[in-house]
């Protein structure tokens, strides 16, 4: 024999080589199984990217409004009649010198009794004119604290309060209720027998939603004509970043004497929402990528297989020629996951550009891990692989006579 | 007779279980010795194909010894098997079986994929001669479906030239050809049996198998020596 019996072997570069001229044999077909991929990584990586972006935007939403926010109230249980000296009547003045505080109020429920709020008499034997109303009681700088935006007129100030003035400002569903929709006419309001001059309408607020139904007077007027014993709670604004230290000296500045009475509500830290917010969106969108890219897979698992009964004969003719079953096996495979790469290459791009015009069409700033992009043909390499793996080993273990007959 | 090349003793194939047990070969004893052109008749389903399969070690025998150039096929593992096959067996099919998407070149230069034959102008060089041999100078950037089918066969057999084999499986080489291309292609062979190479043909045509310097009969698993 000319010939000493050794192992058939292929290169790598000769397997490169096999594994794309079966790839280029059908172009149309390679594309199109490629775009189950391409699809499946696009959606993974603008779904990644825009999770990013969009949590960024949300985040930065609610760091300014709810990261700004402190509630200062006693820790008696609710419904408890709040003794006076509770909370000190001057509280905000008293936080408006901390560094820290953008705005601060007091607010209280006043206890009218049975008094009903009604506005001028309107002879209607049918319609309702007197409303049982939550009566609130609010220092100035509530509104401010509490975001209230004014759609009429306006808001007490201090002179209303310490003169006790019979002024009011209706929150917006009060002001519905009672027919009031603007105080060029002055309009006036009854609380039982007291008549109250409205000298503004608010259009919503931010906080404290109880201020939407309310009618509000000054706190000099409550504790005047209702006998309010003390503010009900304190409302805070702060500035970004500044609740956590202004939270821990709350307490001293409003009861030096006896700081352990208050409750201290502020926000958990903002970092830790925005890590939630980012989390809960991640798991949705990875979600949804990896859904796609499963379609993607089973298209080229499917297309694999269906590749391997048509190329039968194929791979019966490679056997005969010397191929191995690990032969055959890498061949399928290296086709399977250059599909799947260049699905990864192509949709890591297509991805990124749809993050990028996204957020150029809504101004948002794009934020992408730079992993991803990168990450994103090793992913496809990988399902491309792992969905080659059974059509490379029908293949494989097609017995070569059997192959060969059947082509 | 020649240092043989291909020896059987008692081989046999079965298939399927004792139920339904079929005997494709029994006891087939043959030597074919170097430089031999022998021709295997037989009807359909009398064993040809698989002892063409078992010579060209695609399939192994359920019994008995098959030696390849002295070598015992049996103590061999499929990836020898492979080697002998790529190394020192050349195939010819009836159905030509080309890569359609490959040019006439890279069909004829696809075993030396598995010989791991060095990179290179050497492989084109020795497609083109080969190519030559078999008188299709001039057509190795073709497509095979832009060939006659004689064309083609010589381009299969162009391919199993590649590596110098010490034997040439013809399976039917004229069975999809018309009677003048046949007695091209058996032209070739007869060429190629007279520069030394080893060739075992299988046909169902007697006057294919009459080209044949010997002539086998099988009929019915069992194998018969033809008179001249």
């Amino acid at each position: 024999m000319s010939t000493a019996v050794a192992a058939s072997g292929m290169s790598v570069r000769d397997l490169v080589n096999e594994a794309l001229a079966g790839l280029f044999a059908r172009p149309g077909r390679t594309v199109l199984t490629v775009l189950g991929t391409v699809v499946g990584l696009a959606a993974l990586v603008a779904t990644l990217g825009l999770s990013r972006t969009a949590g960024n935007q949300i985040v930065g939403r609610f760091d300014e409004l709810a990261a700004t926010e402190i509630q200062v109230k006693t820790k008696l249980p609710q419904g408890t009649p709040i003794p006076p000296g509770a909370l000190p009547w001057d509280a905000p003045a008293r936080l408006r010198r901390l560094a820290g505080v953008a705005a601060a109020g007091n607010l209280s429920t006043v206890n009218v009794g049975d008094a009903l709020v009604s506005t001028s008499p309107i002879h209607d034997p049918q319609g309702r004119t007197e409303f049982k109303l939550t009566v609130l009681a609010a220092s100035p700088g509530l509104f401010d604290a509490a975001r209230a935006t004014l759609g009429s007129g306006r808001t007490f100030d201090e002179g209303h309060s310490l003169r006790a003035d019979r002024v009011a400002v209706l929150g917006p569903n009060a002001a519905r209720q009672l027919g009031i929709s603007a105080v060029d006419d002055l309009p006036a309001l009854r609380i039982g027998d007291q008549l109250y001059l409205v000298t503004g309408i608010l259009a919503g607020t931010a906080r404290q939603a109880d201020l939407l139904g309310a009618v509000i007077i000054p706190e000099g007027t409550a504790r005047q004509e209702y006998r309010l014993a003390s503010p009900e709670l304190v409302e805070i604004e702060t500035d970004i970043g500044a609740t956590t230290l202004i939270a821990n000296q709350v307490r001293d500045a409003l009861r030096p004497d006896d700081p352990n009475t208050l409750r201290v509500a502020f926000p958990p830290e903002p970092k830790r929402v925005r890590e939630a917010v980012k989390s809960d969106l991640d798991v949705l969108f990875l979600l949804l990528g990896g859904v796609s890219l499963l379609v993607g897979a089973l298209g080229i698992a499917n297309v694999t297989l269906v590749s391997v009964m048509e190329r039968t004969g194929e791979i019966g003719l490679r056997r005969a020629l010397g191929a191995t079953r690990r032969h055959i096996a890498q061949q399928f495979l290296v086709e399977s996951g250059a599909m799947g790469l260049v699905g990864g290459v192509v949709g890591a791009s297509l991805g990124t550009l749809v993050i990028v015009a996204v957020s150029a069409h809504n101004t948002w700033t794009p934020v992408l891990d730079p992993l991803v992009p990168l990450a994103a043909p090793v992913v496809g390499a990988l399902v491309g692989l792992i969905s080659g793996t059974y059509p490379a080993l029908r293949a494989a273990y097609l017995e070569p006579v059997d192959a060969l007959r059947s082509a | 007779m020649a240092e043989p090349v291909v020896e059987l003793y008692g081989v046999s194939r079965r298939y399927g279980s004792d139920a339904g047990r079929v005997d494709a070969l029994i006891d087939v004893d043959l030597r074919v010795g170097a430089g031999e052109w022998v021709a295997i008749v037989g009807p359909s389903g009398s064993g040809k194909s698989t002892l063409l399969h078992i010579l060209g070690c695609l399939d192994v025998p359920s019994s008995g010894t098959y030696l390849f150039c002295g070598i015992d096929v049996a103590g061999l593992g499929d990836r020898r098997r492979a080697g002998l096959r790529c190394r020192a067996i050349g195939f010819v099919f009836q159905a030509f079986h080309l890569l359609e998407h490959r040019t006439v070149a890279e069909n004829v230069m696809l075993s030396e994929v598995y010989r791991r034959a060095p990179h290179g102008p050497h492989r084109r060089a020795q497609a083109d001669a080969v190519l030559s041999e078999v008188g299709l100078t001039g057509r190795a950037g073709f497509r095979p479906t832009t060939l006659s089918g004689g064309e083609r066969q010589r381009v299969a057999i162009a391919r199993a030239l590649m590596g110098s084999p010490d034997l040439l499986l013809c399976d039917e080489p004229t069975g999809n050809l018309d009677s003048a291309t046949t007695h091209t292609i058996l032209d070739l062979i007869a060429d190629l049996n007279r520069t030394g190479m080893t060739v075992v043909m299988i046909t169902h045509e007697h006057d294919v198998a009459a080209r044949a310097g010997r002539q086998l009969r099988i009929v019915d698993g069992r194998i018969y020596e033809e008179g001249p």
